[in-house]
């Protein structure tokens, strides 16, 4: 038994380690890649202004860490307007209304606003 | 004969010679504005009696060189005129006193003679400063030709009776000042239009499309250039297809929902066709943002920055911006920041938003709901809250919407009260381009007759909603901005609110009256049910929108005032009030600056000029008020609040300015003086409290936070009167607070620091102890660096 558990932990240890490893490469490369988060449990469309004025499209590197500061993912789609960008954001979060993950990326002192990209309608 | 009946019977006659001469006239093309009856010719031989104004000159006064007549000193106007009538050798058949030097004189007629030859009679009289014949005016009514505008109740003047239609905005008063300007351009953000409408197509500017979903936007279109609208049906596979996007959704026909709104918005007027539009000369912009089941948010902002001519990625530069953007579409949800970000960029440029409130009843959909936009809820013909029509206190004011009366329940009655408006009847596909009408034609499931559709592929419906609130408003600002286009969108946004009339408090047609509305306590708090509208501004806005009012409001000038950015106690600065102006094609007359009671009194040099001069008060705080007045009469005030170290206020400073900041009461404020001193255990220190910006001058004192103080700390009296505790407390310095009846937010503060009474005997004079002398040696420092308390 002691062998076996010798020989398994080896094994165990591993195998999680390589999967720290994916999923560490996977989160780094996730707030640049568009689509980068099938298996996220949230998924929305959402404005965001930035606390610092942006060009016409926003720092990458500047999104990449408020993404991963907010263990989310962000992929820039377009400028709706002057500092209005819209992102694809996904998180490996519970709730599916990505209510948590708004909230952290609002606590971002380097994000003035986050909201949902909300469907309207015409009021007759 | 008496004098009255002839002069009754004359003026009849008059009216019948000039309107005899109506049909001799008036060929070619048809003048928009009623046509005036042609007056006979003044040189035609007159056959009924002549009613001329006369103006006899002041006695004693006569022409140049003419020889004095002595029955000018004649003090009896009758006889003067009489006199008048005998020396040019006229028959008087009557005569008015209108002023002791202004008649009008009925006139026999002479055989032969035209008016112009007896005019010429009276005006060769040295007595007469003037005659001219006594025309007929009439009324400027501006009642379009539009075959269908019987129907627009909602543009014409509030009707009365058994079928009072108190709501109507009485557009056809206000064409008689304005029918809009060419210049103008209003932004229907929307889902596009029928851009081949015939009672569209002449107002109609080149669109775009911000829709970036191909599902939602319906064609291959989109995003690019053109905003005409496709259709928007949904079908039964598009929902469970589609569930993110149409999940809520129920199948249903086309909405042409963007051409419903740019008829009312300002369809081609006058033409014998069709409607008529709130504006006749506006040019539309049509943004397309919605298609099937909606749209996002983030091509709505997108279609609101470039309508306002800001810059979006991959869109043109829009060479069209629009100085007024109706959006008639909204959601759930407080106001977003994205929303808010948007609205300010575009207010900022002077732009006013007109949005919907919403069909469900409860809280005011967004983006409606956003600060700087004007937000219009719907009203039944009756003037009450429409029950689908959502409502709260960030609607700004009421118009129309449509309601049905009975039709809902009772088959085959039509809908009275629709908003009769351009529409296409396609079901799906685009088809013939029509009206809506006053019942639902459904081929394959109407209930009602007259549909006179062609096939199935047709549908006619009528008009109801909030969205159709919120262009009548937006027209009326187009008809305000083409008199005054100087207003910036606050200014719109305010003089809409103040020329609103208020809200009947009762239902004329309800049999029994229905509930008083009440500011939703949140979403699930819904009012289906048509209900009272409140005159406090918390349910349905200020008041019913008024298209002649908006327009009165908006004659008025602009009080801009242009301060020193920074001020100091003591320093002489000026207040500019140059960049004012008048409205269109009017002049400012006078200026007028004046300190206001109540709060501090400020000195003004150069009072009546456009810039005044005054020297900024070292402790207090008090209110200047500007006024401008035009030639007409009209004017604009505005408030400069003078503290010691700030000047402020909400008027622009330069009229035209883009530049708005969201309108917000003044802030009540509060100062107290002499924010430091010293006084005597055994002496009272008088402090004073003024209070701007609210007739509520009253404050409430307290020491060291004790109100009214007490034994230990001291005492204060409602008239600001401080008696010291008997012995020096500890700390020896008390803070005493004034704070506003009126605004608890609003409170100010002194230092009052308590010495010892003088020692008796001794060689007399007081001494204080060593504390004392510290705490108001340090406080006189302080207060050589700040001489007055003020809060807001």
């Amino acid at each position: 038994m002691r062998q076996r558990f010798l020989s398994v932990v080896p094994f165990r240890l591993g195998l999680v380690s390589f999967g720290l490893m994916v999923a560490a490469c996977a989160a780094s490369d996730a707030s640049q890649k568009p689509g980068a988060a099938h298996d996220a449990a949230c998924a929305s469309q959402v404005i965001i202004v930035f606390a610092q004025a942006q060009a016409a499209t926003p720092d990458p590197g500047l999104v990449a860490q408020i993404a991963q500061a907010a263990s989310v993912q962000l992929s820039y789609v377009r400028t709706a307007g002057p500092g209005l960008y819209v992102f694809s954001m996904s998180a490996a979060d519970a709730d599916s209304s990505c209510k948590d993950a708004l909230h952290r990326l609002r606590q971002d002192a380097r994000v003035r606003s986050v909201d949902v990209d909300a469907r309207r309608r015409a009021l007759d | 004969m008496k004098r009255s009946s002839l002069w009754m019977l004359s003026t009849a006659v008059a009216i019948c010679a000039i309107a005899a001469g109506l049909g001799a006239g008036g060929l070619g093309e048809r003048n928009p504005v009623r046509t005036h009856p042609l007056s006979s010719s003044l040189e035609s031989p007159q056959t009924a009696v002549l009613p001329i104004i006369v103006k006899l000159r002041a006695a004693g006064s006569t022409a140049a060189g003419a020889a004095q007549i002595q029955d000018a000193q004649v003090e009896d106007p009758h006889e003067r005129i009489a006199a008048l009538a005998t020396r040019a050798g006229l028959a008087l058949a009557a005569h008015r006193e209108i002023t002791t030097l202004m008649h009008v004189m009925l006139i026999e007629p002479l055989p032969g003679e035209s008016a112009a030859e007896t005019l010429a009679r009276l005006r060769a009289d040295p007595q007469v400063e003037y005659a001219e014949p006594d025309q007929m005016r009439y009324a400027h009514s501006m009642t379009p030709n539009d075959s269908l505008y019987v129907q627009q109740w909602y543009e014409q003047a509030p009707a009365s009776g058994a079928n009072a239609t108190p709501s109507a905005v009485d557009a056809t008063d206000a064409w008689s000042t304005t029918t809009g300007s060419n210049s103008i351009v209003i932004a229907d953000i929307d889902s596009g239009v029928r851009p081949d409408h015939p009672d569209l197509v002449a107002r109609l500017l080149p669109g775009y499309c911000f829709i970036h979903d191909a599902f939602i936007a319906n064609n291959s279109s989109c995003p690019g250039p053109g905003a005409t609208d496709p259709g928007d049906w949904i079908t039964s596979t598009d929902i469970s297809g589609h569930s993110s996007q149409c999940g809520k959704e129920m199948a249903g026909p086309s909405s042409w929902h963007g051409t419903r709104v740019a008829g009312i918005l300002g369809a081609v007027t006058d033409n014998n066709a069709g409607i008529a539009g709130m504006t006749w000369n506006a040019q539309i912009l049509p943004v397309r943002a919605l298609g099937k089941c909606g749209g996002q948010d983030s091509d709505i902002i997108s279609g609101m920055l470039w309508a306002a001519g800001i810059a979006v990625s991959g869109a043109p530069a829009n060479s069209n911006p629009a100085k007024i953007i109706n959006m008639s579409l909204g959601g759930s949800g407080a106001c977003t920041a994205s929303y808010q970000d948007a609205i300010n960029q575009i207010t900022a440029k002077g732009i006013l938003i007109v949005a919907s409130a919403g069909n469900e009843g409860g809280p005011v959909d967004t983006p409606g709901d956003c600060t700087g936009v004007a937000g219009v809820s719907g009203l039944r013909q009756a003037g009450t809250k429409v029950g689908y029509s959502s409502l709260g206190p960030q609607v700004a004011l009421a118009a129309p919407a449509g309601n049905c009366g009975d039709a809902a329940t009772t088959p085959q009655s039509a809908c009275v009260y629709s908003l009769t408006t351009t529409t296409n009847l396609g079901y799906h596909q685009p088809d013939a381009n029509d009206y809506t009408g006053q019942y639902y034609c459904d081929p394959t499931t109407s209930p009602y007759p007259s549909c006179s559709l062609a096939n199935s592929n047709q549908y006619r419906t009528y008009n109801l909603g909030t969205s159709f609130s919120a262009p009548i408003v937006a027209g009326i600002a187009a008809l305000m901005t083409a008199v005054n286009g100087k207003l910036n969108s606050c200014q719109l946004l305010e003089r809409l609110k103040a020329s609103s009339v208020p809200f009947p408090q009762t239902s004329l047609d309800a049999t029994t009256q229905p509930p008083v509305c009440h500011v939703p306590s949140g979403s699930s708090d819904l009012q289906n049910a048509e209900c009272i509208c409140t005159n406090d501004g918390k349910t349905c806005g200020a008041g019913m929108a008024n298209a002649p009012a908006a327009l009165n409001e908006a004659l008025r000038p602009i009080a801009a005032i242009s301060l020193p950015a920074k001020v100091s106690g003591g320093q002489s600065i000026s207040l500019d009030g140059s960049g004012s102006a008048a409205a269109n094609n009017h002049s400012l007359s006078t200026f007028e600056w004046q300190s206001v009671s109540g709060g501090l009194s400020v000195t003004i040099q150069g009072a009546n000029t456009s810039k005044a001069g005054l020297t900024v008060p070292s402790c207090g705080v008090g209110t200047v008020t500007f006024t401008v007045t035009d030639d007409q009469g009209r004017s604009d005030v505005a408030n400069v609040t003078v503290t010691p170290t700030s000047l402020t206020t909400s008027a622009p400073a330069t009229a035209g300015a883009g530049t708005c900041s969201v309108p917000a009461p003044a802030a009540v404020q509060v100062a107290v003086c002499p924010s430091t001193s010293t006084v005597q255990v055994s002496a009272n220190e008088t402090l004073t409290a003024t209070v701007v910006n609210t007739t509520n001058a009253a404050v409430t004192w307290s020491v060291n936070g004790v109100a009214g103080g007490n034994a230990t700390v001291g005492t204060i009296s409602s008239a600001g009167v401080y008696t010291p505790p008997a012995s020096v407390p500890s700390p020896a310095t008390v803070t005493i607070t004034a704070m506003s009846e009126a605004s608890s937010s609003a409170v100010a503060s002194a230092q009052v620091t308590v010495a010892s009474a003088p020692k008796s005997g001794g060689g007399g004079g007081g001494a204080l102890d060593w504390v004392t002398l510290l705490a108001a040696g340090m406080l006189t420092a302080r207060a050589q660096r700040s001489r007055c308390a003020l809060r807001s």
